[in-house]
């Protein structure tokens, strides 16, 4: 089909808004964003930004506070991102399974959290794991007859509570992609491989799992990069406490734009999550496309 | 035909979103569009009617003037009817002066307010008049964005601040020289800590009040006399947290010591001052008389343990005070005393203050304002009904509210050992909690945490000066 230049023109046109729209909210901040990260901008004062070159990376790269902030978002990742996954997986399998009734209750229950305000949520945990004996979690231990325990003013559990609420809220989400997954694999397989016998296991293992890896894939992509911007549950809960236990990149940048005004350290930060997240996701695709 | 119409509209819509951009971009000198366009209203009304100021003596002789709308944003007035009760010295200040007319607006600090401000001086759009926390004053004087009020502010009005405000209002660093020396607020209130305590639990114990002349040694000795089980219920002596150093600053203070050495710009925290300090603080979590988790506790969690009589005294602000007073049977048994200080002023206090921005139009008229919003009868007004403390003398020492309610009476107290966090132009908050909590949690030891401040400090000073 030939296509005429005025009608190109007019696809163009229709374009034209989307493009508008996409430059100014996301391309130019964008590049703004990383134009910034090398210069010294004040956002408190509302300096000029003078440029500095690398300069707010190399304090960064020297900040041993960054590098602890970098592990930290690391360890939230690497118990958030196959925690939510696996748990939104079992639920699926589970609601998917012709034998449980009422189906569509259990997926509403399910994805409440996820609809849920992230703020309102830590709150409620924040009041169910408070550590003093006010608490509601230590007044059941108490109850029990055993010692209350400082969630949020231990190093250990604080990152663990902030992990729980995390994988708590998500699963839902992930329960409702795994579920449009396994309503897409065709029931013809499942009837073929019934004539031999082979274990719910290994019906699971080698035809459920591996027909759901674009849908896994696409979940680890986009859960990796909703951990790596992790800062509701961290700011509402601790502050990023006990010490700097669970202060995450974002917590960090918004530490240093908005509290310090050092928009400059800011950027920096945000490029440098950007550059983490592309290559994460690149090295992701590159082993998907190998499989 | 359908071509055309495609082509058309397609035209239509690229050509509304490239107005729309235009438009979105384009500054505006009307006031609608100011940072505060919908500006959040207290949503409780004063329980009473506030009074209304007194003419001000200062009106001018009559005389045909040019009318000038003047603008004045204030980050905060969201405690109740703070904002009711300004729009009405301003409609006072109006009367006053009848070709000046306000153009006024609160801004919640949910809001950031201040982050607002930047912005809008950044644009060129700013108001002719602020309210801000005194430490964004430092900032803004540091960065020449305000003016010297030395020349705005009458003798008189000057003369009448209280003295701890006086000191503070004044730019002290050299990081702008040309401000050096001068007057860079004018406060609007000021505030301080006190400390709150249940006297129905001191009785139950039987140990006395608070003094004045207590030190904190003497404050731990009585913590631990007001530790123990008390109706079934176990009470702790003390109520702290460390998530905001306010709580724990004046331990350090006591001692003489400082977060920053202003004049070479470099933290203070490796002192002697910092080793005493701290240890004193570390002695309430050692003896087991402040609340489990308290490393970590919010301000509300504590708040609900003191009115639950689960901790028997705790340091807060005036409007906490006021607060708890109004529950049942708390207007009997809720005391307040001064601070424990020694040889130096420990009392943490601070001032919400007014600020002219270097970009104002009507310098002249926003100087009226100023000696007006300082004077005896608005500072009465607005800090009765808001509840913090006058920023004038005269205010105070007027009005039967603030020389006869024990409350306020000791909260004045406090104001007279007061010292003001310290303005450095360097957040320092989140290095102090994060540090003070490693070392209550047993991460660091005494060493190791007065290292760890001080490099992260002298970081800080690094990223945002160097």
């Amino acid at each position: 089909m030939v296509v005429s230049k005025r009608e190109k023109a007019s696809y163009y046109l229709f374009l034209l808004p989307a493009y508008l729209v996409f430059t100014v909210f996301i391309f130019y901040p964008m590049l703004r964003s990383i134009y910034l990260s090398l210069c010294k901008y004040s956002m408190s004062s509302i300096q000029n930004a003078a440029f500095v070159g690398l300069k707010n990376y190399a304090n960064l790269f020297k900040n041993n506070i960054f590098w602890k902030v970098l592990k930290n978002t690391a360890i939230y990742t690497l118990f958030t991102v196959p925690l939510t996954i696996a748990a939104g997986l079992f639920l699926a399998l589970l609601i998917n399974n012709r034998l449980v009734k009422r189906k569509t209750a259990y997926k509403v229950i399910y994805y409440v959290p996820y609809v849920s305000s992230m703020v309102a949520c830590a709150i409620v945990f924040k009041l169910l794991f408070d550590s003093g004996t006010n608490g509601i979690i230590n007044q059941i231990l108490m109850k029990l007859g055993l010692q209350p325990v400082g969630f949020l003013s231990s190093n250990f559990w604080a990152m663990a509570v902030v992990i729980l609420l995390s994988v708590w809220k998500s699963l839902g989400y992930v329960m409702i992609i795994y579920l449009g997954g396994l309503m897409g694999i065709p029931t013809e397989i499942y009837e073929a491989v019934s004539l031999d016998s082979i274990s719910p296991w290994q019906k699971l293992r080698y035809i459920t799992l591996p027909l759901l890896k674009p849908t896994t894939q696409f979940l680890f992509i986009t859960q990796i990069i909703s951990s790596f911007q992790v800062f509701t549950p961290v700011n509402v809960m601790t502050s990023g406490g006990p010490g700097y236990a669970t202060t995450t990149l974002v917590s960090m940048l918004y530490e240093a734009g908005f509290k310090d005004g050092n928009m400059g350290k800011a950027s920096a930060i945000a490029v440098i999550i950007f550059v983490v997240l592309t290559v994460l996701t690149m090295i992701q695709n590159k082993l998907g496309e190998e499989d | 035909m359908t071509t055309k119409l495609t082509k058309l509209l397609a035209l239509a819509l690229a050509f509304v979103m490239v107005l729309g951009l235009f438009a979105a971009c384009a500054k505006t000198e009307t006031p609608a569009q100011t940072p505060a366009e919908t500006p959040e209203t207290p949503a409780e009304t004063p329980a009473e009617t506030p009074e209304a100021p007194a003419e001000t003596p200062q009106a001018p002789a009559e005389e045909e003037k040019e009318p000038v709308t003047i603008r004045f944003w204030q980050a905060g007035g969201d405690t109740v009817s703070a904002s009711t009760i300004m729009r009405l010295l301003l409609d006072q200040f109006e009367n006053d002066y009848p070709w000046i007319t306000v153009d006024y607006q609160a801004i919640p600090w949910s809001n950031d307010p201040e982050t607002m401000f930047s912005t809008g001086i950044a644009s060129g759009d700013i108001a002719d008049v602020l309210v801000v926390g005194d430490s964004k004053a430092f900032i803004l004087a540091s960065e020449g964005n305000i003016l010297p009020l030395d020349d705005m502010l009458t003798e008189e009005t000057k003369d009448d601040m209280i003295d701890v405000l006086k000191v503070d209002s004044v730019y002290n660093s050299n990081l702008n020289p040309d401000m050096t020396g001068k007057t860079i607020y004018a406060p609007l209130y000021g505030g301080t800590r006190a400390i709150l305590y249940n006297k129905e639990i001191f009785d139950y114990f039987g140990v006395d009040y608070p003094t004045e002349s207590m030190t904190h040694a003497e404050l731990l000795e009585m913590a631990k006399q007001l530790t123990g089980d008390m109706d079934g219920k176990h009470v702790y002596g003390y109520g702290t947290r460390a998530t905001t150093s306010e709580q724990w600053i004046s331990f350090v203070w006591d001692y003489g010591g400082e977060i920053i050495d202003t004049a070479t710009m470099s933290a203070a925290t490796d002192s002697e001052a910092w080793t005493k300090g701290v240890s004193d603080y570390m002695a309430f979590y050692e003896a087991g008389v402040v609340p489990e988790g308290a490393s970590a506790m919010d301000a509300s969690t504590l708040l609900n343990m003191f009115v639950n009589g689960e901790v028997a005294m705790f340091w807060a602000a005036v409007d906490y005070a006021q607060a708890i007073r109004v529950e049942e049977g708390w207007e009997e048994k809720l005391g307040v005393a001064a601070l424990p200080h020694e040889d130096y002023s420990t009392c943490y206090t601070g001032a919400d203050v007014l600020v002219v921005p270097a970009a104002t139009q009507h310098p002249e008229e926003t100087a009226l304002l100023l000696n007006y919003l300082l004077s005896t009868d608005a500072q009465a007004t607005y800090c009765k009904n808001v509840g913090f403390f006058p920023s004038v003398k005269s205010a105070s020492a007027a009005d039967a509210y603030f020389t006869e309610d024990p409350i306020q009476q000791a909260f004045a107290a406090a104001m007279e050992g007061c010292h003001f966090y310290g303005n450095y132009g360097v957040s320092t908050g989140s290095i102090l909690r994060a540090n003070i909590q490693m070392f209550l949690n047993g991460d660091y030891t005494m060493e190791e945490f007065q290292e760890h401040l001080t490099e992260e400090i002298n970081t800080a000073i690094q990223e945002n000066f160097g």
